[in-house]
């Protein structure tokens, strides 16, 4: 357990001073920020536009009043009825609204017609007009009926609306996609740490501080040393840019909510049990991958060789992200098969389970798997790492150095 | 008082037999050297008496009894030098004098007082990358003797070093063999190891040619010879010229040398410098294990 600790607090401290740890920890930290200054910005461009309300008619003298219209949403319009008693002619009004850039509908009356007179620069949504139309009009019509005495009941009777109700069986694009940008995020950090590690393997396999190494610490907290400390790595990332989003949120009156919301990212479907299943898979997936890479970069010699092994297990990663597409669209029989395998299941499983496919049963079972499946590759690994980092001979004479290793030699002078 | 014997060593890679039967023994107060050509098995050798590799026959005896090595008090230099080259200096002795048993405290004295030893206290904070191939070296030594080990396994400890610093690893081994270290240094600077080293394994293509004491390999397998250096034409002299104004003649018998000197002294030539000893450890080598034509 010392030599472990002491092996992992060396690489672990090795990776926290590293160049690399401290620009890619900045840029998601800035990539954050960015993001959110950006949307930001944008939904305090997308504010309603205010339409200032004058009224010329006497029919709607007392209905125009901002305490009537409040209850009723005008779409993307802010009415102001700070104007409503305005006598300015049209052609003054149309001059104001010109100077100031402002919008106005004027509320005329010509024998017995009700005019809307909308001065604008084509901002306004005729959408929204019309609906403001027809609340004005229901509101006119609502005091006249009052007024040739039909009771408020049958007024009721005859006012029936029509309401609409949606029930949507389709998954919610916002509840799936906040799990889906963590899906994403899991398999590029699986891919890039376990390719981190591969790294460190194939730097001890070209130095000969693994000799000195293998001459000091046995190999299981010599291997686990390396592996963790280099797991750690991605959920510091995370957790320091998490830091840096909440300190945005929090104190520099960045509306967190809002700008998820505008971006069709509903965080509610993230809660901390999914949180914690998320690091967890993280960390499991990131094992499959590191031990079965590290075990096989160690048993070969050349960078070209190191590149052969590490690349097709990163592509055996991609698959992953395929899945995850099947997986907004719905939950079929491969994505359950793969929330088992242990090369796809850490990822796969995590969006079943926050996409609400799978239940804790089935995750518990793909966890129990993954973590026998680990243990198994873990001393596996550690075989193939001490044997195979201080062999520099080809890969064919180490698999038979292997195999003859106990076998009893004949011809032995 | 240490003593480690390498008894019938055998180790195959898969059909190819990279040590066949090899024989040796180093311990306390005297140092031992092995030596052979490239890939005759030295560095095999040293890897399976450190469990780096799994011997296929052959025992290790440490004080005479059956036992492995322990980890923790062996120094071990490899042949190629292995740190962390973009690391700080300090950070990677104290994991080394770490993982070999030492606590925090003790780490950090003892490298204070290798690095002010070793004279590159300058450095201790900088990455090794930063530093000359000599104090990278220096570091390397650093590493294998932080941990103050019993034994001590030097593969080529003298490769790369300027005359300072070679003189410098020489009083230091020198140094450390007195202090009752079993010490064990491969190396192909046969000079080197003729002038500081007391016994001698020599193998090659595997096997084990020889292994005893220098000087008595120099008895076995060298005559005498007259030395001498002159500026003067040695025309008319039966001489072998071994060296740029150097010459010597082998001396068939012990008595000869009286002769051959006076010889000498009779021609006209004028002699700087003259002397009697044996083949040096370089020639009894290339007459060992040599190819035979």
């Amino acid at each position: 357990m010392k030599e472990f600790s002491t092996v992992f607090t060396f690489y672990l401290r090795k990776h926290l001073r590293s160049k690399g740890f401290m620009i890619i920890t900045l840029l998601m930290c800035v990539a954050a920020v960015i993001v959110m200054v950006i949307t930001n910005s944008f939904l305090n461009d997308s504010k309603k536009e205010t339409l200032y309300i004058v009224n010329h008619t006497e029919a709607l003298r007392d209905i125009l009043d901002s305490d009537i219209y409040q209850n009723d949403s005008m779409g993307d319009l802010q009415l102001d009825f700070s104007m409503l008693n305005n006598e300015d002619l049209n052609s003054d009004l149309v001059k104001k609204a010109k100077d100031k850039k402002v919008s106005i509908v004027v509320f005329e009356e010509e024998d017995g017609q009700i005019t809307m007179n909308v001065i604008d620069k084509g901002k306004i949504n005729y959408t929204d007009i019309s609906l403001l139309q027809n609340v004005t009009k229901q509101i006119l019509q609502t005091k006249n009926a009052i007024k040739s005495g039909i009771s408020p009941e049958v007024l009721q009777e005859i006012n029936t609306t029509i309401n609409i109700k949606n029930t949507n069986t389709s998954l919610d694009e916002g509840s799936v996609a906040a799990p889906f940008i963590l899906f994403l995020v899991m398999i590029l950090f699986i891919i890039l740490y376990s390719n981190s590690s591969v790294n460190e393997i194939a730097y001890l396999k070209t130095n000969r501080v693994m000799e000195i190494f293998s001459t000091s610490i046995k190999p299981l907290p010599l291997y686990l040393g390396v592996n963790i400390a280099t797991a750690l790595i991605p959920v510091i990332q995370l957790s320091i840019t998490g830091v840096c989003i909440w300190i945005m949120n929090n104190f520099v009156n960045f509306d967190f909510d809002k700008i998820n919301s505008s971006m069709g990212i509903k965080l509610s479907s993230i809660d901390f049990s999914t949180l914690v299943l998320y690091i967890v898979f993280l960390l499991l997936g990131y094992f499959v991958y590191s031990f079965i890479s590290t075990s096989l970069v160690s048993i070969v010699n050349r960078i070209e060789d190191i590149n052969n092994i590490a690349v097709p297990i990163a592509m055996i990663g991609l698959i992953q992200y395929f899945i995850g597409i099947i997986a907004l669209q719905q939950d079929s029989l491969i994505l359950k098969i793969c929330s088992y395998i242990p090369l796809t299941s850490p990822s796969v499983m995590f969006l079943r389970y926050a996409c609400g496919y799978a239940g804790i049963g089935e995750v518990v079972v793909s966890i129990c798997i993954l973590i026998v499946v680990e243990c198994m590759l873990a001393f596996l690994g550690a075989h193939l790492f001490t044997r195979g980092i201080s062999y520099y001979g080809n890969l064919k004479e180490f698999l038979s150095l292997i195999g003859s290793s106990k076998k009893k030699k004949k011809n032995i002078i | 008082m240490n003593k480690v014997e390498v008894n019938g060593l055998v180790k195959y890679y898969g059909d190819f037999c990279a040590v066949n039967d090899v024989n040796f023994s180093f311990s306390s107060g005297k140092l031992t050297a092995i030596c052979g050509r490239n890939g005759s098995g030295k560095t095999t050798s040293i890897r399976c008496l450190l469990g780096l590799l799994k011997e296929d026959k052959g025992e290790f005896l440490v004080n005479g009894s059956k036992q492995e090595l322990d980890f923790k008090k062996i120094g071990y230099l490899p042949e190629e030098r292995g740190l962390f080259v973009k690391e700080r200096i300090d950070f990677q002795l104290e994991l080394l004098a770490r993982l070999k048993g030492m606590n925090k405290k003790d780490a950090r004295e003892s490298i204070d007082y290798w690095i002010n030893k070793f004279d590159i206290a300058q450095y201790k904070t900088k990455k090794l990358e930063n530093l000359s191939k000599g104090n990278q070296q220096k570091v390397q030594m650093i590493a294998t003797l932080v941990h103050n080990p019993d034994i001590i396994i030097l593969d080529e400890p003298f490769s790369g070093l300027d005359p300072i610093n070679m003189q410098f690893f020489i009083d230091l081994i020198k140094e450390l063999k007195e202090n009752g270290k079993c010490i064990l240094v491969s190396s192909h600077q046969l000079a080197l190891i003729e002038g500081i080293c007391e016994d001698i394994c020599i193998i090659n293509k595997g096997k084990c040619v020889y292994s005893g004491s220098i000087i008595d390999l120099q008895n076995k397998y060298s005559s005498d010879y007259l030395y001498f250096s002159t500026k003067s034409d040695v025309k008319g002299l039966d001489v072998e010229e071994y060296g740029p104004l150097s010459y010597r003649i082998k001396l068939n018998n012990p008595d000869e040398f009286n002769k051959k000197l006076n010889e000498i002294m009779n021609s006209s030539i004028d002699v700087e410098t003259i002397g009697r000893k044996k083949l040096n450890l370089q020639e009894i080598f290339v007459e060992l294990v040599g190819d035979k034509k």
